[in-house]
């Protein structure tokens, strides 16, 4: 059947199984959004305040539901106001496909009213993009984006199209949901290989990142754990996907992971890394990390072999197979000295206020035990996202929302959003700190209008205080640029958007204060009074190992 | 060790298709010496030959990177005894009534040939491997170089082996 650019958009869409999109109007995707109001019983689109909002928001529907978030923004301004979204998911490895308009193509390169190139802009940020510059293409492009998304390791694609391009008429021939190319092939010997380093290990250790969650391999990955006795680390991007309770788990790895995990790795003779990479805060020293090990990694995506941290095997594929493989080929463990020996490093300490306010760690705490085992919990990027890695109970993946690659202050607004819309019927709870608030806090318009019962903690500092725990470690306490000295009243911005403030000022009003907030079933800001002398601690310096530790500072 | 590597790389021929690859290797910090790419026997595909300098860790790193990218297809390290790899240079040499018998030495020396001649200087072109034009340069600078050109090499497998569009 017959029709235009912007209906064909919608019914690939459709096709795709996409029922909500995130976005913002604009001259070139006025026929877009009149395809939206066309569609409008069949597709959602959740207008943010500002582009930026819009792309976190699709990443986070895509991280809290697994499935490929959409934005859509006009040219020029519109489309790169997504470019810190698109390297946020591309970071991380979130299947996003991005919907951009552009000047008709008789009008590109002549530096038309808002022209940019934005498919040059966001080359080195995305998986692949597209300007479609042939209607007859269009249909058979936006599949492609969704393939791309989908396949191997996940990622944002970009669809430019002229505003010609989306009012153009051509036939429709509706197609089935596109597949994600299939999975490479394992290779057995491979797995026979890390089976056998495994079964000979005394020492063995799990390196585990977001590529448990993004394989769905949480039950697989806890199985081979239980049945071998080997204790678990998890970066920041694996949280949630095993159980951070367990008796097996360590906590988190890197620059303010736990002291016993980064020792138990640097102990370790075998090291087992699942679907992570090996980055510069969890692996601060390359060429001294884990040096007593053999190192297996498995991982999706082949091009991470020996891109950071040279190991001894290395296993392609599907992260879910591959430890399905080795469950098989590895034998039972009753019980290890080294998981005791493990547990003896624990050395972590309660924190303290610091002085005034409340404990961020309570705080975090008290949430944890508030929440159901489903609960979301999204974060901004500084010192309280590093509190809510630390001390949050994760219990199941997607559960944790947060930009790790990139670290992305201003990420948690926009993905708070789009997480509460994948899950209409979950808790989500933001936690945020002030300085990363005020990038994006326009977004608390998009919570109101759309009356999201998303519940925002904002650990107010008053400073940038992950920026300034640096200034005192390595900048002899000049504190540059990190005491604004703001005047926000929290409670008040609140209430200015429609929304209710609430504000917690001594640990003993922490309980009752969330319990409120929690019963309130609308949209919330709890203002959280905290010490600007809180740190995120323990923390190995950049490039160091755990043997340089701070623990105390 | 580092080396400098010939890589072959079969690519989509669509447009911005050399800007990813270009940007792939900046902003993975791998160096270009030389690029050089055009149209293959089939117009669906173009062919790009990098010149880099890299060990063979970060060749893999290279080739592994390259692959991810939608567009290639296929990613082939050619060594100088795998393949034949030329290059073009056009040069224009300074070579006025007095000089210009001993450049034309040089130039049948080398089996290059001349494309032009003004009133001061001739236009030659050398085709061959990147050694003998260095070596050419190098004996023509004496008589003073007005302009070059070089094209990157360019390069091929030997014996029957192709990088086989087929497959794709």
């Amino acid at each position: 059947m017959q029709k235009n650019g912007s209906e064909i958009i919608m019914e690939v869409l459709l096709e795709q199984g996409v029922d909500t999109v995130f976005g913002y109007p604009g001259g070139t995707v006025l026929n877009i959004y009149d395809a939206l109001y066309k569609y409008q019983d069949k597709i959602t689109h959740v207008l943010t305040s500002h582009e930026q909002g819009a792309s976190h928001a699709a990443d986070g529907y895509a991280r809290a539901s697994g499935k490929v978030g959409v934005c859509i923004a006009t040219s020029g301004p519109g489309a790169t106001n997504l470019v810190t979204g698109l390297a946020t998911a591309y970071m991380d490895s979130v299947p996003v496909v991005a919907i951009t308009g552009n000047v008709p193509t008789s009008l590109l390169g002549r530096d038309s009213f808002q022209e940019v190139d934005i498919a040059g802009v966001t080359m080195p940020i995305t998986k692949h993009n597209y300007i479609v510059k042939d209607v007859t293409k269009l249909a058979d492009t936006l599949r492609e984006a969704f393939r791309i998304a989908q396949s191997g390791r996940k990622g944002p694609v970009l669809v430019d199209v002229p505003k010609d391009v989306s009012a153009l008429m051509c036939e429709y021939e509706p197609k089935a949901k596109i597949q994600p190319d299939p999975m490479p092939k394992l290779r057995l010997d491979k797995i026979q290989t890390a089976a056998d380093y495994i079964n000979a290990a005394k020492r063995p250790m799990i390196y585990m990142g977001g590529g448990i969650i993004a394989a769905g391999a949480q039950k697989e990955i806890l199985a081979f754990a239980e049945k071998l006795q080997i204790p678990v680390a998890s970066t920041s991007m694996g949280l949630g996907g095993f159980p951070s309770d367990h008796t097996l788990f360590t906590g988190m790895i890197g620059m303010h992971g736990t002291y016993m995990s980064n020792k138990a790795v640097d102990d370790s003779d075998v090291l087992i890394v699942v679907g992570a990479r090996f980055s510069d805060r969890v692996a601060g020293n390359r060429t001294g990390f884990a040096h007593n090990s053999k190192i297996i990694h498995i991982d999706l995506d082949p091009a991470e072999l020996n891109k950071n941290v040279n190991v001894d095997l290395y296993i392609t594929g599907d992260i879910k197979e591959a430890l399905s493989a080795l469950l098989e080929l590895t034998n039972e463990v009753k019980s290890r000295p080294w998981t005791d020996e493990v547990k003896a490093y624990d050395r972590r300490k309660a924190m303290t206020t610091g002085g005034i306010g409340v404990n961020p760690q309570k705080v975090i705490e008290t949430i944890s035990k508030m929440n159901s085992n489903d609960s979301i919990m999204v974060t901004d990027v500084g010192q309280h996202q590093m509190w809510t890695a630390q001390y949050y109970n994760f219990r199941q993946p997607r559960t944790f929302i947060s930009s790790g690659g990139l670290g992305t202050m201003g990420y948690g607004m926009g993905a708070a959003i789009g997480s509460q819309f994948s899950m209409p019927d979950k808790r989500v709870v933001l936690i945020t700190g002030d300085g990363s608030f005020h990038m994006n806090l326009n977004e608390l318009a998009t919570v109101q209008s759309y009356n999201l019962p998303v519940v925002i903690v904002v650990m107010n500092n008053s400073v940038l205080g992950m920026v300034r725990q640096w200034q005192k470690i390595f900048y002899g306490n000049r504190f540059a640029a990190t005491s604004p000295g703001r005047k926000t009243d929290f409670v008040k911005l609140a209430e200015a958007f429609g929304i209710k403030g609430m504000r917690i000022s001594s640990d003993d009003e922490i309980e009752s204060v969330l319990s409120e907030a929690f019963a309130y079933g609308k949209g919330v800001l709890v203002e959280c009074v905290v010490s600007p002398d809180c740190n995120v601690l323990p923390m190995i310096p950049p490039g160091g190992s755990v043997t340089d530790t701070v623990d105390e500072m | 060790m580092e080396d400098k590597l010939i890589i072959s790389i079969l690519v989509n021929n669509c447009s911005g298709v050399l800007l990813r690859i270009a940007g792939l290797f900046s902003r993975r910090v791998f160096n270009i010496s030389s690029i050089a790419a055009s149209e293959t026997e089939d117009s669906k595909f173009t062919r790009i030959t990098i010149v880099t300098v890299a060990n063979k860790d970060e060749f893999r790193q290279i080739q592994k990177q390259l692959l991810k990218l939608e567009d290639v297809k296929k990613v082939i390290l050619l060594t100088q005894e795998n393949s034949t790899a030329i290059e073009l240079l056009l040069m224009k040499v300074n070579a006025d009534e007095s000089t210009r018998p001993s450049v034309l030495n040089t130039i049948v020396k080398y089996g290059a040939r001349v494309r032009d001649i003004g009133s001061t200087t001739m236009t030659v072109e050398l085709t061959g491997f990147p050694l003998d034009i260095d070596k050419f340069v190098a004996d023509m600078s004496v008589h003073g170089i007005a302009e070059l050109a070089r094209t990157g090499i360019t390069a091929l497998e030997r014996g029957d082996n192709t990088i086989k569009l087929s497959e794709f």
